[in-house]
């Protein structure tokens, strides 16, 4: 039975989250496309150098996405040439450095899943514009299992003087 | 004189009123211990329940409402530490809450039927399925979980896995996703996504519509036995189940699902489930990060029990129903042929051509066999082993 490719490559690794960034962050580099990077969870990714694991993972995917974007773009361009044999070399390389970074994305992801981590990309026409992230380790609270409370009381109250309770105002009925 | 008497038994009728906050799964575990204490005892309690979850009880006949605070009503907050036992003692999760009923209220209840007690209405069972409702096709369909909640990560498989499954099966199994949002799963693809876009009600009636289902120990485990099949489907309905090694097979699994488990299997699973927690601390504060919670054996980011299965084991399982499923439609076909004009069920399965009535074969995302399929039945289970075309 053959099974996908990416299955067979792309085992979990179960290393232990690392406390460096894998990858330079691009947006400090001189040709950096700030539209080609992806926001996080609908906002702009945090800031370089994290010390917060989520963030650090966060960046890890927004430089992938966006590595693929502009990749993509370069793909994109490239097929807009009339076909010749030096764009078919141009494509054949793009697309080779798109395959790398695909298995970088494939690696973080395994990487992460045991810890729970989803980054599920969003996309609009071909380019991954937000990332929606899941971190096992966030939202804790909301996890919680309801936990009933149950009390209970006692509480005595002598019996009024019977003549009160009969509505006597204390003189007795003999 | 007779209706004086039932006054009376009713008057001496216990109120109870039943607690528990754990998870889904638990709680239709509960159902069953309830029905089966109104089975055991009738006439001697009128139970009410508060717990999470509370849409697993709709429709069920064993509830009355009842005010907590009401000094008559018997409060009961139940457990199911029989779990500790379950390594050494020839016990399932439905005895989990009727011994603990048992123990607490003096009575001996047993376990009536080898399911929770999930009741539909007339009206959802009428409905068309969620998946007809969205897309408009109501052809058969499993459901899929691929992955659960971030307090037990040990019973998490790897998503590549189950897209492996998905993907083998594509064209042949439609699949359906599910899962509770803010828990773990993540997107699959080639399947309709319905994570986190159904309520509890409508996921029974999802499981309700399903051919089969296939998942981790979860919810949607106890949900494939619990909810009853469609009219003309097979009563009980195809489930497999990754499982690994955290819990003992006779504890968690169901005598018609295909419970995949690595129990005496591995040191860590040899003489039982580990009932450990996490594959890997989350760092979430949790006391499941805890040592003592953590699995001992990981291997690729995986429970060694979970990474021994792999996607081709349980694809084997599936084609096992499909085998099961063609020999049901083989046998009840050539049952057909002595009535062939004689019911619906048989015409609908072979329409006259011409009829514009769309054949299709097998299980999966058809569900019957070519007519021309079933001029012999053993042909027909040589031809269609293990196939879903």
């Amino acid at each position: 039975m053959s099974l996908p490719d990416a299955y067979q490559k792309h085992e979990p690794t179960g290393n232990p989250v690392p406390h460096e960034l894998r990858f330079v962050d691009p947006r400090s580099e001189a040709d950096f496309d700030p539209n080609r990077y992806p926001t996080a969870d609908g906002t702009a990714a945090p800031a370089s150098a994290p010390k917060d694991r989520n963030e650090r993972i966060t960046l890890e995917f927004c430089t992938v996405y966006y590595q693929l974007n502009r990749l993509y773009a370069r793909l994109m361009e490239t097929r807009s040439h009339a076909e010749n044999p030096e764009r078919s070399v141009k494509e054949r390389a793009v697309m080779q450095e798109i395959e790398n970074y695909l298995r970088s994305r494939d690696e973080l992801e395994d990487s992460y899943a045991p810890y729970g981590v989803i980054a599920e990309a969003m996309t609009q026409e071909g380019f991954t514009v937000d990332i929606k992230f899941t971190f096992g380790n966030r939202d804790v609270a909301s996890r919680r299992q309801t936990r009933f409370v149950s009390s209970s009381a006692l509480l005595i109250f002598p019996k009024p003087p019977r003549s009160v309770s009969n509505g006597n105002k204390g003189t007795h009925a003999s | 004189m007779q209706a004086k008497s039932e006054l009376n038994a009713t008057f001496e009728m216990q109120k109870l009123m039943l607690l528990n906050n754990q998870s889904p799964g638990d709680i239709v575990m509960l159902t069953a211990a309830v029905r089966d204490l109104h089975r055991c005892c009738p006439n001697r309690f009128i139970t009410d329940v508060r717990t999470t979850c509370m849409p697993l009880w709709e429709n069920s006949p064993y509830l009355t409402p009842l005010e907590i605070t009401d000094r008559e009503v018997k409060i009961v907050d139940c457990r199911y530490p029989l779990f500790r036992e379950s390594n050494h003692l020839p016990v399932h999760f439905l005895n989990g809450f009727i011994d603990d009923l048992n123990d607490k209220l003096g009575l001996e209840i047993k376990v009536t039927q080898f399911k929770g007690d999930i009741h539909l209405s007339n009206e959802e069972k009428t409905l068309p399925s969620l998946v007809q409702q969205l897309t408009g096709d109501d052809s058969p369909y499993w459901i899929i979980a691929a992955g659960g909640k971030f307090d037990i990560t040990i019973k998490w498989w790897h998503f590549r896995r189950w897209q492996a499954i998905v993907d083998h099966f594509r064209d042949r199994i439609k699949f359906v996703q599910v899962g509770e949002a803010g828990h773990y799963h993540p997107p699959l693809k080639g399947v309709i996504d319905l994570r986190g876009k159904t309520t509890l009600r409508e996921l029974i009636r999802l499981v309700y519509h399903a051919q089969g289902v296939l998942c981790p120990v979860t919810l949607l485990m106890h949900l494939a036995a619990a909810v009853e099949t469609k009219p003309g489907a097979p009563r009980s309905r195809p489930c497999v189940v990754v499982a690994g090694g955290r819990e003992a097979p006779h504890w968690a699994s169901y005598p018609t699902h295909q419970f995949i488990h690595t129990v005496g299997a591995l040191p860590c699973c040899a003489e039982g489930g580990c009932w450990k927690m996490r594959t890997v601390p989350l760092g979430d504060g949790d006391d499941r990060d805890g040592q003592k919670n953590l699995c001992v054996d990981v291997e690729n980011g995986l429970p060694r029990c979970m990474d021994m299965i792999t996607p081709e084991s349980v694809i084997q399982r599936i084609d096992f129903f499909g085998f099961r499923r063609n020999c049901e439609i083989a046998s009840r076909s050539c049952d057909d042929r002595s009535r062939w004009n004689g019911g619906q069920e048989a015409v609908d399965r072979h329409p006259e051509p011409g009829s514009g009535q769309k054949i299709s074969p097998g299980i999966g995302i058809s569900g019957k066999p070519e007519p021309g399929e079933i001029e012999n039945c053993t042909t027909t289970l040589t031809k269609k082993e293990n196939s879903y075309d």
